[in-house]
């Protein structure tokens, strides 16, 4: 009893150092744009689009998240925002009204993440390269909506639907409450409620939770549509937001996406990280964003910088996994 | 002794179906049957003469992902790679007009360090491999990018471009190299000791190192090898194409893990063999060209390609059952 105690204690800690190390270089980015660019970065236009750049992807990474806790992940995601934008976009511009086509949007990504949690789940395959797969489904398949014509974008007439993407409330866009409200959902599932913990369960030992008697696979299929739902709301609100669907919406998100959950206190080898740190960890990359925007930073430079940080992370991440499994022995 | 007995454990993992050890080649054929007997131009000599000339120029990427999934290991970064060492010899010769063989030897060994860096990487953090060359894909994809960006849209000089067209007996000489090494390769991975270490360490790393395996080692080497035939392979691509091209060797990766794990080889390490992996590799660009030849509409090339991919990745699980880690 006393050594589990220990151990939680250890976790905690390490948890701890990792998340408020990334907070100190928020805040002081945050200060450094604010003193440095004030004319530029503190304005009212900044902050709009912040919202509304942070709100799409804060909305994924709490999918990602909760899969990066039970220890899997899913590159589909961008594909699938792409996607369900495109084919909500599509379905409108038939005359359909707001609500079904944004529940057709909603059940594209919930089929897609169907798919990915039934073949990890029960066909037990790797989950990278099953994402992969989906992730070129279904970036094929958007390029099969569009074509034509369409290449160019659907134009979005339905003001009930532009509402969700561009309509505030109270000054902040609809979309960043909706944003809040999923994140603290989610944030107080994973933490005070039974199936939350398990996350936590399956993501450190998959085999003992399995013995235990959770229905690890069960547990497993309903995060990947979790996972795909909040890529497809995502995809809906950006869509929404530009009045425009786009062939390249959610093009290389996934990575970015695995980034700031990673940046955000998560592991590879699941079982650590809170849903508030993945909030935390998009903050970070939309402010380092922000920074290469005004340091007017080709988005060639953008990539290379958003590899290393990566590489970085994962060679970290992966040091502090060894170095806790060599304190508890198991190597 | 030794040799035989790992040899009939190598094959046990497949034996409850014996055809499943030829099945690539069946299918391979098949399709080939299919295509030459429903499509009247697809059995032409220019378009026969095109394919295994294009496969001669991907065969090195396939085999430096075949040796690594045999260890149970993958680099995401090869078609990154590709593109990079294209360009970076181009610019070498074009920009600073470095003689071409110095060059060449230049971006290898470029090509070498980024092997060098995902290996050391991946063996001394014991970081996933999947996720660290995801992230060196990203990389050095910004670098060609910035590469291309910076010398625009040219033509390289005549001997760069003369690489690729350089022939023997009226036959690219790529595809004479491609079959030596192929066959040379697969008889010293069936056969040669320090070879079969590779299968060691992919079926069982602890008892690989407890045998004396150098397994840190073993990996390290080829995650350099694996770059650098990637590289060499851009270079070839780069003087085939002739040009900076935007987009080069884009998902390359995942169309190579597909041939190989097509071809038998296996995400859970310990099988593969380089002669198969081709044969995965002729099927898929068959099937490409087979697409093509149907005028199937190019977009759905992407679906069909994940498609394959996650069927592949299916039937690969089901066979390794046994080893199953999910």
């Amino acid at each position: 009893m006393k050594v589990t105690m220990n151990v939680k204690e250890i976790l905690l800690r390490i948890l701890k150092t990792k998340e408020i190390v990334v907070i100190v270089i928020a805040i002081i980015m945050f200060l450094i744009l604010s003193i440095g660019a004030s004319s530029t970065f503190l304005t009212i236009t900044t902050f709009e689009s912040l919202q509304a750049s942070i709100a799409p992807n804060a909305i994924i990474a709490v999918g990602m998240m909760i899969l990066l806790i039970s220890g899997v992940f899913d590159l589909s995601v961008g594909s699938v925002m792409g996607l369900s934008g495109a084919i909500t976009a599509l379905v409108l511009s038939f005359g359909l009204p707001a609500v079904p086509a944004v529940l057709v949007g909603l059940g594209v990504g919930l089929g897609f993440g169907f798919v990915n949690g039934f073949l990890v789940a029960y066909g037990g395959v790797n989950p990278l390269i099953v994402t992969i797969g989906t992730l070129y489904i279904g970036r094929g398949l958007v390029n099969a909506v569009m074509r034509g014509e369409l290449r160019y974008g659907i134009q979005i007439k339905n003001q009930s639907f532009l509402v969700l993407g561009q309509g505030m409330t109270l000054g902040i866009y609809n979309m960043f409450w909706i944003m809040l409200v999923v994140l603290l959902l989610a944030q107080f599932l994973t933490l005070k409620t039974n199936l939350g913990r398990r996350l936590y369960f399956i993501g450190s030992n998959y085999e003992a939770a399995r013995l235990v008697g959770v229905k690890v696979r069960r547990t497993r299929l309903l995060t990947f549509m979790l996972s795909g739902f909040f890529a497809a709301m995502a995809g809906i609100l950006a869509t929404s937001r530009f009045g425009i669907s786009s062939l390249y919406l959610g093009v290389n998100l996934e990575l970015k996406i695995i980034i700031s959950c990673l940046l955000g206190g998560a592991s590879i080898a699941g079982g650590q990280g809170f849903v508030a740190g993945s909030f935390l960890g998009v903050v970070f990359l939309a402010l380092i964003v922000s920074i290469f925007n005004i340091l007017e930073i080709s988005p060639y430079w953008q990539n290379i910088i958003v590899g290393i940080i990566l590489v970085f992370i994962v060679s970290l991440d992966a040091y502090l996994v060894t170095k806790r499994k060599k304190a508890l022995g198991a190597i | 002794m030794t040799k035989a007995g790992n040899k009939l454990d190598n094959r046990r993992g497949l034996s409850s179906i014996n055809v499943g050890q030829y099945s690539i080649y069946i299918v391979a054929v098949v399709a080939f049957l299919f295509l030459s007997f429903t499509r009247p131009n697809f059995f032409r000599y220019t378009n026969i003469y095109s394919l295994v000339f294009g496969l001669s120029m991907e065969f090195l990427l396939v085999i430096g992902i075949t040796l690594l999934l045999i260890m149970g290991e993958v680099d995401l970064s090869i078609g990154s790679v590709y593109a990079f060492a294209g360009v970076f010899t181009g610019m070498l010769v074009y920009e600073l007009e470095i003689p071409l063989i110095i060059s060449i030897l230049i971006c290898l060994i470029a090509t070498g360090a980024i092997g060098f860096i995902n290996g050391f990487l991946v063996v001394r953090f014991r970081a996933n491999s999947l996720m660290i060359t995801i992230g060196t894909m990203i990389l050095f994809r910004g670098l060609a990018d910035v590469l291309i960006n910076f010398l625009k849209g040219i033509t390289y000089p005549y001997e760069y471009r003369a690489i690729a067209n350089f022939k023997i007996l009226n036959i690219n000489f790529t595809i004479f190299l491609m079959f030596i090494v192929i066959v040379g390769l697969e008889y010293l991975l069936v056969n040669h000791a320090s070879f079969r270490k590779l299968y060691y360490i992919g079926e069982n790393k602890l008892s690989a190192k407890i045998y004396g395996v150098r397994v840190e080692r073993v990996k390290h080497t080829v995650f350099i090898i694996t770059s650098m035939t990637a590289g060499l392979a851009g270079i070839l691509g780069a003087s085939r194409s002739g040009q900076t091209v935007w987009n080069t060797g884009q998902g390359l990766e995942f169309k190579m893990i597909t041939a190989a794990i097509l071809g038998g080889a296996s995400l859970f390490g310990g099988k593969g063999s380089v002669v198969k992996s081709l044969f995965g590799l002729f099927l898929l660009t068959i099937i490409l060209n087979g697409l093509v030849m149907y005028n199937v509409d190019p977009v759905w090339t992407d679906v069909v390609v994940g498609f394959v991919l996650i069927l592949a990745i299916v039937f690969d699980t089901r066979i390794n059952r046994e080893k199953l880690v999910f």
